[in-house]
């Protein structure tokens, strides 16, 4: 081709859409007078809408669930904000009673004084268990924080297990909702330190006889 | 659908893993788009756009909010896929600049004397004419004429997206074409 440089160098910039009126009209001009840059300018243009033809990929099934697998651990307080979010009543129950509790029981600091204290329950200290024993009746919620919970006896109400584990028997009874929350420990203390400096392990809560079993 | 991308983008820096989800499912098609033109293979294709969003998770700290999310995100891709196939064959995309002949690959001076060294005869009809093609070009054209074409980025996105200048887009883009033109001649 004889007219390469220039001619093409317009052809690329009518093809970038860079190219000002007046260039257009001059490649026009020149094409007309040109077979030859004609048809390279046909070219390069099925070049374009062979590369436009190119059709739609998607990612395969799946993809998204993989990636989310690979992603590290998500910090502790992100789910658990993200838990609260979606369970704003069990929030505000959770939030009503270690504030209700928490002045209520605000000076069990000690294991010890736990056990003695939950007359009606029974603590394990190996397997960091509470339980409520056979017979037992709690009236009312239950709610457990660091410690895995064993109902042999009957609940009336919720039982909440924060950051533990839950053991039923067999003749073990709860009437309302368990709960196993992992997520809202942090949240749990930060209301815990909001209202007592002190150390609370154990929550029971019983809005009808503060928690005294007959 | 910025203001959107941005407020889920907030989400992410303070590490929220939903949220990223949405950002996963908003852009996974593009993205794996992109791989897999840069690299024609699905498997590979899908390690890397992975990859991509794996990196834009742990480095969204580095994001600038004010910016363009999809074009970091594209240059991940590309940077990522601009690796594997280094990695892959160093020497087999022609890609290697000959002493003394600047900004002349190998590539430009086979194109020249019109001897391509791939004899497969390609059916431009089919999707994988078209696949093949875009192969065949060196991977430094080949990013920039699948975000130009199978992206439809502007001049200016691609250059932020590639790190270079806008000029140097254009002329890569016009190779890349030149590169295509003369294969589908002579196909
Ligand atoms: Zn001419």
């Amino acid at each position: 081709m004889k007219c390469e440089k220039e001619a093409v160098l317009l052809m690329h910039k009518v093809l970038d859409q860079e190219a000002t009126a007046t260039e257009k009209l001059q490649l026009n001009y020149h094409l007309k007078s040109c077979a030859d840059c004609r048809d390279y300018f046909e070219e390069l243009r099925e070049a374009e809408s062979f590369l436009q033809s190119a059709p739609e990929v998607r990612a395969p099934n799946g993809f998204t669930s993989k990636v989310m697998a690979q992603l590290p651990a998500e910090k502790k307080t992100v789910r658990f904000k993200r838990w609260m979010k979606m369970h704003p009543l069990l929030t505000a129950a959770v939030l009503f009673f270690i504030l209700m509790t928490g002045s209520l029981y605000a000076s069990w600091t000690s294991e010890n004084e736990l056990s003695s204290l939950s007359g009606n329950l029974t603590f394990d200290k190996e397997r960091n268990t509470v339980i409520v024993p056979e017979g037992e009746v709690v009236r009312g919620d239950l709610i457990v924080k660091n410690r895995n919970v064993e109902i042999e006896g009957e609940v009336q109400g919720d039982v909440v297990v924060i950051n533990g584990e839950r053991y039923m028997a067999s003749a073990g009874k709860v009437n309302g909702k368990i709960e196993e929350v992992d997520h809202i420990v942090e949240w749990v203390w930060y209301q815990i330190k909001k209202v007592s400096s002190d150390t609370i392990d154990l929550f029971s809560s019983d809005a009808t006889s503060k928690n005294k079993v007959p | 659908m910025d203001a959107i991308v941005k407020r889920i983008i907030k989400q992410v820096k303070k590490g929220d893993h939903n949220a990223f989800g949405e950002i996963v499912e908003l852009y996974k098609d593009k993205v794996y788009h992109i791989s897999y033109r840069m690299l024609g293979n699905k498997q590979e294709a899908e390690d890397v756009a992975q990859e991509a969003f794996i990196r834009a998770f742990t480095n969204i700290d580095r994001f600038e909010i004010n910016r363009k999310f999809s074009t970091w995100l594209y240059r991940i891709a590309t940077n990522l896929a601009i690796d594997r196939l280094r990695k892959k064959r160093p020497d087999y995309y022609l890609d290697a600049e000959i002493a003394g002949t600047e900004g002349l690959t190998m590539y430009s001076q086979l194109a020249a004397n019109e001897e391509l060294p791939d004899e497969k005869v390609v059916s431009i009809e089919t999707q994988q004419g078209i696949q093949q093609e875009i192969l065949n070009l060196p991977p430094k054209y080949r990013s920039a004429i699948i975000l130009k074409y199978i992206q439809e980025l502007s001049l200016k996105e691609i250059s932020e997206i590639l790190e270079l200048p806008v000029a140097t887009v254009k002329t890569r883009i016009h190779r890349g074409r030149e590169a295509l033109r003369k294969r589908l001649r002579n196909g």
